[in-house]
């Protein structure tokens, strides 16, 4: 088969899976579970095969089919796929990761009500994201990127019956809806400046023509001229979307809720694959950005606050879930910074690794869930590695790639990340880099915290944890070993001359223009590599110390620094300020719009319509049922009308 | 013949028929029997079918008669499916006059 058509399958695939459950299999569980697992082999047998091709193909290689779908005056908005290097991959990881997490989903689910729409929504998801990354224009990304908030929104809020969870879809849906109000301006208004600059036939949609037009610099560079501020305001309108998607401070506040989802969503969308849009789009558009130093500073510096604040975060968390959504959110601050210092490849690489092994710590936290009968703290846990031997090792690996252990997975991608914030050009690049550092050692400290709370010393639980079944082990043993050999995706050169096919998957990610200079992250540098492992061997043997051996007290070392953690639980008061901004600004609007519409508006149609029902009550009396009257009443109507049609000739 | 009454031209055929259109009009709106207001309504679809065969021949045009086939075709089911709601309307109501069926009313 051709490229469009398996890019084709791979978007429809699931689509088609989500559509069979719900028509037709609503009350079979087991068939509803193995047609989702299908579609999502099925999307990832063509990738594969995809995959096999784009790497052969020379860096720079892309394959876009494209239909065409509206057409607005001169403006035609095209539906299609994008198979490239950045595409492929992407997509790679959600449908390999996705389909780990599919079969690790036929068992934890098991039991659970609604079995069947689980994985209609879970497949309806994969659609949606895997629409994100084939997409060819901003306007079919931005179809597919409200359909992932959609199908997010009935995944987080699966338990229906809990108000929390119901609380935490909305809170998902509405935080990346605001995020999603400027993505739409962003569209707008890059559209619009370039239409009125360069006229119908240069403005376009498509990411190619706009990769097209900003390869020439002094094209770009005269559009600038007289656009500068509103081609600025376009790029980070955009990235506004990308912000609430990858949950960036301060629209990070919906991710550690969505954790009220099953853990298998936690893994699916808030490790792998929502979370990554962001990244990904970045990626996709960082043509757009690299022009101007600020956009990216801004970028950088979102990335790294949000990395800093999220992983102090995770230490005071006592559900194992909770430490790995922060966790998550700090690591995508690192993708974050990495793309503002000019290195989407150091950023798609992270978010590569990332996948896989946070989708293991999510489905070891999920089968620890589920081996202590659905409990999710931590203080009630300790002991298990005894009981779950298999979810303990795996999830021991994942904890080593997250705190950047070599040479597992995450130490290639921490020091990709770590090696561009070092060779970053960015106002306060030094300091970006410090803080990387340092979340490099926060983020190994709280792993360690987590790990020794969980599976050390003595079971402080009342159940009776046991190992979970295959369904659930063979998932994560798949996606360990991702964890421990993602790195060799992309060796940096300096430690390997060639690697293959799988390097060029990455340098093919390069998606500047080229006359913008890519950033030095390809050149391994021991130093960074060094500092980085040091940090993260620091961070470990503070937990150790704290957790482990227990000589250091940490409720001591709390009581002494009470203020700090005080802020810290209240999670620096983000929530509190938003409810105050929605109870003191939003609602006082509301009640005036209320007044508005309830009072003036209402009223105008109300009466509107009482006086049409009076009139239709006069006319009412001349129907009475009298056949031989509605004729004599059609004959006069024929005869007025021929009357009027003779007069008036 | 032609010397009593003159030649006839198109116009006395549509004269016909729009007379044979009224009649059936009248009964159809003043009279009570369903079975009389089938029948005047049976005369207003021949008058028109009188003006499709009148202004036929005046263009010398077949397609006309060609109508008429079809309002002759739809005039017999109709007639069909009438009489058995007039059967019907016998049985619910024990008689044929339509004022006795008001059902239908706004």
């Amino acid at each position: 088969m051709d490229l469009p058509a398996l890019g084709y399958v791979i978007l429809f695939a699931p689509l088609l899976a989500a559509v069979c459950i719900t028509l037709f299999t609503l009350r079979h569980k087991a068939v509803s579970g193995a047609i989702a697992v299908l579609g999502m082999a099925a999307a990832l047998g063509a990738n594969v095969l995809v995959a096999l091709e784009v790497f052969r193909s020379p860096a720079g290689f892309v394959s876009i089919h494209e239909l065409e779908w509206l057409k607005v005056g001169a403006v035609t908005i095209p539906f299609g796929v994008q198979l490239d290097a950045l595409s492929t991959l992407m997509a790679l990881v959600v449908t390999g990761v996705g389909l780990c997490i599919f079969v690790f989903s036929l068992g934890y689910m098991k039991e659970e009500e609604g079995y069947s729409r689980y994985f209609a929504c879970l497949s309806l998801f994969a659609f949606s994201m895997l629409g994100i990354v084939v997409s060819t224009n901003l306007v079919q990304t931005f179809i597919f990127w409200e359909l992932v908030g959609v199908s997010s929104y009935s995944l987080i809020g699966y338990y229906f019956h809990k108000d929390s969870a119901v609380d935490a879809g909305k809170k998902a849906f509405l935080t990346n809806r605001i995020g999603d109000f400027g993505m739409t301006w962003g569209i707008i208004l890059l559209f619009y400046t370039l239409y009125q600059a360069l006229g119908p036939d240069q403005a376009s949609f498509s990411f190619a023509k706009l990769r097209l037009l900003y390869e020439d610099e002094g094209a770009i560079r005269a559009v600038m001229e007289h656009h500068a501020g509103t081609l600025a305001a376009a790029t980070l309108l955009i990235f506004t979307g990308a912000a609430a998607k990858s949950a960036q401070v301060p629209l990070h506040v919906w991710l550690p809720d969505a954790m009220e989802g099953p853990t298998p969503v936690s893994a699916l969308m808030h490790a792998a694959t929502m979370v990554a849009a962001g990244v990904f789009l970045v990626s996709r558009l960082f043509f757009l950005f690299a022009p101007y130093p600020q956009a990216l500073a801004v970028v950088a510096w979102m990335g790294g606050i949000t990395a800093f604040l999220a992983a102090a975060l995770a230490f005071v968390q006592f559900d194992i879930k909770k430490v790995l959504a922060y966790s998550t959110l700090s690591q995508l601050g690192y993708m974050v910074m990495a793309l503002g210092m000019g290195s989407p490849a150091a950023a798609m690489f992270h978010l590569t690794t990332h996948a896989f092994f946070k989708a293991l710590l999510f489905l070891g936290s999920g089968s620890v869930i589920h081996g202590c009968h659905h409990e999710q703290d931590m203080r009630h846990m300790g002991g298990l590695a005894k009981k779950m031997p298999v979810t303990f090792w795996t999830f021991l690996l994942g904890t080593g790639a997250l705190a950047g252990i070599f040479p597992l997975a995450g130490f290639w991608s921490k020091d990709a990340v770590l090696g561009a914030a070092h060779a970053g050009h960015v106002p306060g690049a030094a300091v970006l880099y410090g803080m990387g550092v340092l979340v490099a050692f926060m983020t190994a400290a709280y792993m360690g915290r987590c790990c020794w709370l969980t599976f050390a010393g003595e079971y402080r639980g009342h159940a009776h944890p046991h190992e979970s079944p295959i369904t659930m082990t063979a998932p994560l043993v798949v996606l360990a070993v991702g964890a421990v050999l993602g790195g060799l995706l992309s060796l940096p050169a300096g430690i390997v001359e060639h690697a293959g096919w799988m390097e060029h998957a990455l340098t093919g990610v390069r998606t500047a223009p080229s006359w913008f200079p890519e950033a030095e992250v390809e050149h391994f540098h021991p130093l960074v590599a060094g500092i980085g492992t040091a940090a993260a061997f620091a961070g470990l043997f503070v937990a150790w110390m704290f957790f482990g051996k227990r000589a250091w007290s940490a409720d001591a070392f709390v009581a002494r620094v009470r203020p700090l953690h005080t802020l810290l639980v209240k999670k620096y008061y983000f929530d509190d300020a938003y409810l105050w901004l929605v109870r003191a600004v939003q609602q006082r609007v509301a009640v005036v719009c209320d007044f508005v519409e309830v009072r003036i508006l209402r009223w105008f149609v109300d009466t509107l319509a009482a006086i049409h029902r009076w009139i239709g009550g006069q006319i009412r009396l001349l129907l009475d049922g009298h056949l031989q009257r509605y004729v004599t009443l059609a004959l006069l109507g024929v005869v007025l009308i021929v009357a009027a049609v003779l007069v008036g000739s | 013949m032609d010397r009593v009454f003159g030649e006839i031209t198109t116009s006395h055929y549509v004269v016909l028929s729009a007379l044979i259109f009224a009649v059936g009009l009248c009964g159809v709106v003043t009279r009570r029997n369903a079975v009389v207001i089938l029948m005047s309504l049976e005369l207003m679809l021949n008058g028109a079918n009188l003006a499709f065969v009148a202004f036929s021949r005046h263009h010398a045009n077949l397609q006309g008669q060609v109508f008429v086939f079809f309002v002759i075709a739809v005039a017999a089911a109709e007639a069909a499916v009438a009489l058995a709601i007039i059967i019907a309307l016998n049985r619910v109501k024990g008689g044929v006059s339509i004022d006795d069926a008001t059902e239908l009313r706004g």
